[in-house]
């Protein structure tokens, strides 16, 4: 059996129970310390969003009590503004929020720019952009060229740049833009102003062809007509891939003026093609596409027979259009599908 | 057989306006009396006089099936009762049956040229009683024949709208978003309505409280996203109510999704805003609202 003597035991003992104790103390007071922010920050709350609010929506100067005093009071002044930038939408306040972030702020944020915990560094990177803080670009124009960033840090200083400085933004988007996996890339253009997409819109053939896939998704999903011509020159595009993905953007629109710049997808080689020009045809009048879609009925891939199936039924008078349509039909195929549209009801 | 019976007690024109004027509570639509008065009619020898009974006929005619004409005894006026209609329809219809009579006639009297003047008393509680309002009518009746024909006198002391209480429950997690909520409600003027305002931080919380029970016009004003029970379920349980057409449902929702928006409407929400959005937006859509539950 292992014999220690027992002066070595007591020693560790001691050592060990000491160490306890110090981890105690250190955890106790930060526990305090903790509590004594949170107090703190609960009271600024409490007492002066009152005065908030009445500055945000009144016309009045900044009351000088809003000004934070120490650390714990800018964190409740964060919370305050976080709230007001994340529900609601006024120029007016979002103003009042920069300027006073630009002032009384600044120092505070550029501290944990500083901060060796990268937390606290990507919390002064999301705050730059919610309170708009612009006296801080600069500083992130020099962390932008720390030789250690964490993908994270450097999404967040690409949304600053496109923010604060979109020329230079744009000029060097075809470069930054490969720095980005997919979702990043999505998730940026999908922060981006229209005047920044509509600028975009001019270099896209210069991106790599996956990045102009993607690109075109995110117009489908702003819905924003000053795109449709954009998307509408792209079908007559080389990449099959850009002509369906355009088609489809066009398509969450809802709305298309031109039918004969779509009738060309009749006899499109490609199903995908025929399929999005079924679901296109749904924004017209029946009476008016009627002719087309019956002939998509009757197309020998099954996507593009049940979509032209659904666009009818879903038209006015649309069942009675497959009714009718079964009762005089050929095709076993295109039979069955309007059977299968008019059961399901959609 | 139904038609073989006959009614003890035949109504009248006091039973018909206080049935009337239960109703403008209920449904909260104003209703709208009338005093017509020919003008020149009393200084008229009874030789000259037109036809009474063919003027009310006539007049009958020109109204709604929902209104009435009465005919005063011995005088040449008469009492209409505009059902579902405010001052200013009542006024519209006052101008339009005066220009008729004017430059048309009336056809059964030979197309014969009358001249009106009239005293107009809209109705929007149920406070004055009919023998108040048939003095103060025909009094104001008296003002507007002296003045000329073709004129209206108004009646304001029957039109004020009672104050009605209306619930509002705020449903949102943030506290300080919460409370700007209800600062902007506060704040609203809403004429009659007093709101009795509420802030409850999620979904259970509110269900719980069963403050959604009650006979008043609730406003909810929720996230679509809430801890413990969502917006969502708060919005299936109250839509299970029997009375809950009363309940009105803005929902606030961070997602900007239009197929969430057609669930939300589907599932009876009725107004969907997209955080973030102005506070002005809110008042207006809230105000508006209000002025709706009263029809006219």
């Amino acid at each position: 059996m292992l014999k220690i003597p027992i002066e070595i035991l007591i020693i560790g003992i001691c050592a060990i129970s000491l160490v306890i104790v110090i981890l105690s103390m250190y955890l106790v007071l930060k526990g305090t310390r903790d509590h004594i922010v949170s107090r703190k920050k609960k009271k600024y709350i409490q007492n002066k969003q009152d005065t908030w609010y009445r500055y945000f929506n009144d016309d009045i100067p900044l009351p000088s009590e809003l000004i934070p005093n120490n650390n714990s009071e800018i964190k409740a002044v964060e919370e305050i503004f976080l709230a007001y930038v994340e529900n609601i939408s006024s120029p007016i306040i979002k103003k009042k929020i920069r300027e006073f972030s630009n002032q009384y702020l600044r120092r505070y944020y550029l501290n944990l720019l500083l901060h060796r915990r990268w937390s606290l560094r990507m919390n002064a990177l999301y705050r730059i952009v919610s309170f708009e803080i612009d006296s801080l670009v600069d500083e992130c124009k020099k962390y932008a060229k720390r030789a250690k960033l964490s993908s994270e840090e450097r999404f967040q200083l690409l949304i600053i740049q496109s923010m604060f400085d979109e020329d230079s933004f744009i000029n060097e988007f075809g470069d930054l833009l490969l720095m980005l996996s997919e979702y990043e890339y999505k998730k940026l253009l999908v922060s981006f102003s229209v005047e920044i997409l509509e600028k975009l819109t001019l270099q896209i053939d210069e991106f790599p062809e996956e990045y102009q896939y993607y690109f075109i998704d995110v117009l489908g999903i702003k819905r924003n007509f000053s795109f449709l011509t954009f998307l509408e020159n792209n079908l007559s595009h080389d990449d099959t891939e850009i002509r369906i993905r355009s088609l489809k953007a066009i398509n969450e629109m809802g709305m298309i003026t031109d039918l004969d710049r779509y009738k060309v997808f009749l006899d499109s080689p490609v199903w995908e093609e025929r399929l999005m020009l079924a679901k296109l045809l749904g924004a017209f009048p029946l009476e008016q596409v009627y002719p087309y879609l019956e002939e998509l009925l009757q197309d020998e891939n099954w996507w593009v027979r049940s979509q032209s199936a659904r666009t009818i039924g879903n038209s006015k008078d649309g069942k009675s259009r497959l009714e009718m349509f079964i009762a005089t039909a050929q095709d076993q195929y295109a039979i069955e599908m309007a059977q299968e549209v008019l059961v399901r009801g959609y | 057989m139904i038609s073989e019976y006959s009614f003890e007690h035949s109504v009248t024109t006091k039973q018909i306006f206080d049935a009337l004027k239960a109703h403008v509570m209920r449904s909260r639509t104003a209703i709208t009396t009338v005093f017509l008065g020919l003008y020149g009619g009393s200084d008229t020898a009874s030789a000259e006089m037109p036809d009474v009974g063919e003027i009310t006929a006539f007049l009958t005619n020109q109204t709604r099936k929902s209104d009435f004409v009465f005919k005063i005894s011995n005088d040449p006026i008469w009492f209409m009762v505009l059902a579902q209609s405010g001052e200013r329809e009542a006024a519209a219809f006052l101008r339009r049956l005066f220009r008729m009579v004017r430059t048309e006639g009336i056809p059964a009297l030979n197309n014969q040229k009358l001249l009106f003047s009239a005293s107009v008393a809209e109705i929007g509680n149920d406070e004055g009683t009919f023998e108040e309002l048939i003095a103060v009518g025909a009094l104001a009746l008296k003002k507007s024949l002296s003045k000329g024909p073709e004129q209206i006198e108004y009646i304001a002391s029957f039109k004020k709208r009672p104050s009605e209480k209306v619930r509002v429950s705020i449903l949102e997690e943030n506290a300080i978003y919460r409370d700007v909520l209800h600062r902007t409600l506060d704040n609203l003027d809403l004429g009659h309505f007093e709101l009795e305002i509420k802030e409850f931080q999620d979904g259970y919380e509110f269900l719980e409280s069963k403050w959604y029970l009650s006979s008043h016009t609730h406003l909810i004003l929720m996230n679509d996203i809430l801890p413990r029970q969502s917006g969502l379920d708060v919005l299936h349980e109250i839509r299970r109510l029997p009375n809950n057409k009363r309940i009105i449902v803005f929902m606030m929702t961070k997602r900007s999704s239009e197929e969430d928006m057609i669930y939300a409407y589907e599932s009876g929400v009725d107004s969907y805003f997209i955080k973030p959005f102005n506070l002005r937006l809110l008042e207006i859509e809230v105000k508006r609202t209000f002025e709706r539950l009263y029809t006219c």
